[in-house]
């Protein structure tokens, strides 16, 4: 499998609908789960599925993302042969290049891909939450004789314009591809993982790459232009935990997946383990004042007060008399005695004074930053969003 | 600094004082703190002291040390010229006539050989701190000292087996066991290499079994020795009531972040467990928790190890977990501790006395 399979990674992107959180930080390399960031998912579900020749695309405030992913050491993608690679744009001969579209990145790292001369390219992104086993999907993939593979999972209707809508006949041959359509004829959304023959899809990335008119997307240029030559593309239905974190609320939401009994497997499975690129910490101190339910809490933390429902990451002090609900505190967040937060997100290493009150009322969850710590402050902590 | 000083965990002498906890285990890996294991505290220090290579003399049921030890990255010994090595018993040379933990020193000998520096730091793991040895380094290398005994003078000695130095004019002149003595021996020390190597020979050649009592101990007063006051919180292993009381010392919040927060970050094998989980009926107070444990019932004053489970209902209680325990649903636990992959069945109790912990052995099942 080694060989005849090359993954690439995007993980460029910039999710400037996360605010605050990708501020600095490449979407991708935002924490979650306690002692995660998102991609150690899709980096997980690489490591458990045996692919381990990666192409990581970096575009976007790459920093925080290149120190995590290193040379692939947590997931065990440390390898002589293959291995992780992070692919940044650069400057040649013919002038400077950074990706302009999910097929663009490939094409621009065209030669990484080719020196592996694999059968199969498996393009997929680093901002999803999910666990998924490649190697299922290669083998549908492989049993249709398809030309490429699209997973796709079955999204809420009133969502799916939000997605790119496979429309597909009985044996799951996909005779449409409708991205972001206005009116949906069905909800099985594509989850962004495509297979693709590597001679098949070679030739439609070449010519794309010299269309001035494409956005050079896999899901709005080369998919349509596949089905249009009567290419075989099947949908891979996945019927797993999924999740596009691709807003504040959806981040949320997905943090508190992870402390629903049902999705609990995310990160406790011995089956299919989600690595971390783990630091030597303590074990978390738990104090004599601490009251602690249905939450995740993570080493080198201090806990007093009162947490429910909630993910605290490494490092996180709560003080006395603290009160912390529905809220996500990532690390060495220090929260001071008395406070008081209610579907809040802290980031990393603020301080929150004592006595701070901040509630978001209207059920949407606020983002604490250093920026925006104090405007909370000055408006007496409860927010209406 | 950085290639100067070699660092030799000699665990071959170390007898086994942890009683149950050291049946299958060396006492270098006894666990410690939901995640730490007693030899990591000695690593940690000397390679916070610019120990690059790391020589570890063990002699018998190693197999955990080998598994805890093989990425010495985890232990802050990083590039390419650092080394953990994990050395166990090789009798094989016909012609050896060495005894006790001369052999060792005698069968890998190559390791003192190929390192180019001249002084080797020497160290057990029943002595813990979080301070590294730099200070005494530089005393020991200042003062031209042959050999360097890191102790520490305590106002109210303890009443403990542990070693007690006697001093005259900044010199070690003899070592005891007087009960009024609090300058004590954490059993660390630093030593030319040229010496040691004669140490060695000289115990050897004379059929010597102890290369500290023998080559050391009874012949102190041929080398110039010094001693190193490490002023650091300190702990001392040397019975199960001594590991028990050690780790309930450092349930205090204050002892325990300074210990673990003050001086320098105490490294060891990294794993990858998930956060800890605490459920809904889950009631957690003075404790420490590691990793991959999930939590439904209550822990109160002890200390949990990594992926235990304590089931609905249960209480724990000034008690000491290890890794892989499960307590099933109202079990009751007060005065214990658990060696790994212990089951505790539903609705059972097991007291020990603050006294005497009652220990369990490893994978039981009660």
């Amino acid at each position: 499998m080694t060989s005849q399979t090359v993954a690439m990674l995007l993980a460029g992107g910039q999710g400037t609908r996360l605010g605050e959180l990708t501020k600095n930080l490449a979407k991708p390399a935002v924490p979650f789960g306690g002692k995660y960031r998102i991609i150690d998912f899709t980096m997980s579900n690489l490591a458990n599925s045996g692919i381990s020749t990666v192409g990581l695309l970096v575009q976007y405030s790459p920093l925080m993302l290149n120190k995590h992913i290193g040379i692939g050491k947590p997931w065990g993608l440390d390898r002589q042969y293959g291995g992780v690679s992070v692919l940044s744009p650069y400057s040649s001969r013919e002038g400077s290049a950074w990706f302009s579209g999910t097929a663009d990145a490939i094409v621009k790292n065209m030669h990484f891909v080719e020196q592996y001369e694999p059968d199969e390219l498996i393009v997929l992104s680093g901002d999803h939450i999910y666990q998924m086993d490649y190697t299922k999907m290669l083998e549908f993939h492989r049993g249709n004789g398809a030309d490429a593979t699209i997973s796709a999972i079955e999204v809420p209707m009133d969502e799916a314009s939000r997605f790119g809508i496979l429309n597909t006949n009985d044996d799951f041959s996909i005779y449409e591809f409708d991205e972001k359509p206005e009116h949906p004829k069905n909800n099985l959304a594509s989850m962004g993982v495509y297979i693709f023959n590597w001679d098949t899809i070679r030739p439609y990335l070449l010519a794309d790459e010299k269309d001035e008119e494409s956005d050079h997307d896999f899901g709005k240029d080369i998919i349509p232009k596949m089905l249009a030559d009567d290419k075989k593309l099947f949908a891979y239905r996945f019927d797993g935990y999924w999740k596009d974190v691709g807003t504040i609320k959806s981040y949320w939401e997905a943090n508190m997946d992870l402390l629903k009994e049902d999705f609990q497997t995310l990160l406790m499975s011995k089956e299919w383990p989600t690595y971390p690129n783990e630091e030597n910490r303590p074990p978390e101190y738990i104090g004599e004042t601490a009251e602690i339910t249905n939450s995740l809490i993570s080493p080198g933390s201090f806990i007093e007060g009162e947490i429910d429902n909630s993910i605290l990451f490494v490092g996180v002090e709560t003080m006395e008399g603290a009160s912390v609900t529905d809220s996500i505190i990532l690390p060495d967040a220090v929260i001071g005695k008395d406070v008081t937060l209610d579907s809040v997100i802290v980031m990393s290493e603020v301080e929150i004074p004592d006595g701070t009150q901040i509630v978001a009322s209207n059920g949407d969850p606020v983002v604490i930053s250093p920026d925006t710590l104090e405007d909370y402050i000055a408006e007496g902590g409860s927010h209406n969003g | 600094m950085d290639k100067e000083l070699l660092g030799l965990i000699n665990l071959q002498p170390e007898q086994d004082y942890l009683d149950e906890l050291t049946y299958f285990r060396s006492s270098g890996s006894v666990p410690f703190m939901g995640r730490y294991r007693l030899i990591d505290f000695a690593i940690t220090n000397m390679a916070n002291s610019g120990a690059n290579v790391i020589g570890v003399f063990a002699g018998h049921k190693f197999r955990s040390l080998l598994d805890h030890l093989n990425r010495k990255e985890d232990f802050g010994l990083e590039g390419r010229q650092a080394k953990i090595f994990v050395l166990p018993p090789d009798w094989n040379d016909p012609s050896d006539i060495s005894q006790g933990d001369l052999k060792h020193f005698h069968n890998h000998s190559d390791l003192f050989r190929r390192f180019k520096g001249d002084q080797v730091i020497v160290s057990g793991t029943q002595f813990i701190s979080n301070m590294d040895y730099t200070e005494a380094v530089r005393y020991h290398k200042e003062n031209d000292k042959d050999i360097t005994f890191i102790g520490e003078e305590v106002e109210n000695p303890p009443n403990s087996p542990v070693l007690r130095m006697a001093t005259e004019d900044g010199r070690v002149t003899g070592f005891t066991h007087d009960q009024d003595n609090g300058h004590l021996y954490s059993g660390v020390y630093i030593i030319k290499k040229e010496v040691l190597m004669n140490i060695v020979r000289f115990c050897i050649d004379n059929y010597k079994p102890s290369l500290f009592h023998n080559g050391i101990r009874e012949k102190l007063e041929e080398y110039d020795t010094g001693f190193y006051d490490i002023k650091a919180k300190t702990h001392y292993f040397y019975s199960v009531q001594s590991y028990f009381n050690n780790s309930m010392a450092l349930l205090d919040k204050d002892r325990y972040r300074e210990f673990f927060y003050g001086a320098k970050k105490v490294n060891t094998k990294v794993s990858t467990n998930p956060p800890t989980l605490y459920k809904k009926e889950s009631r957690a107070k003075r404790s420490i928790l590691a990793n991959g444990a999930t939590v439904e019932g209550s822990v109160e004053n002890s200390v949990i190890s990594r992926n235990v489970k304590v089931g609905k209902g249960a209480t724990i209680k000034n008690s000491i977990i290890f890794a892989n325990c499960i307590i099933e649903p109202d079990a009751h636990l007060e005065n214990v501790i658990l060696d790994k992959d212990v089951t505790i069945t539903e609705g059972r109790q097991l007291m020990g006395s603050e006294e005497k912990p009652y220990v369990v052995a490893k994978r039981s099942k009660i």
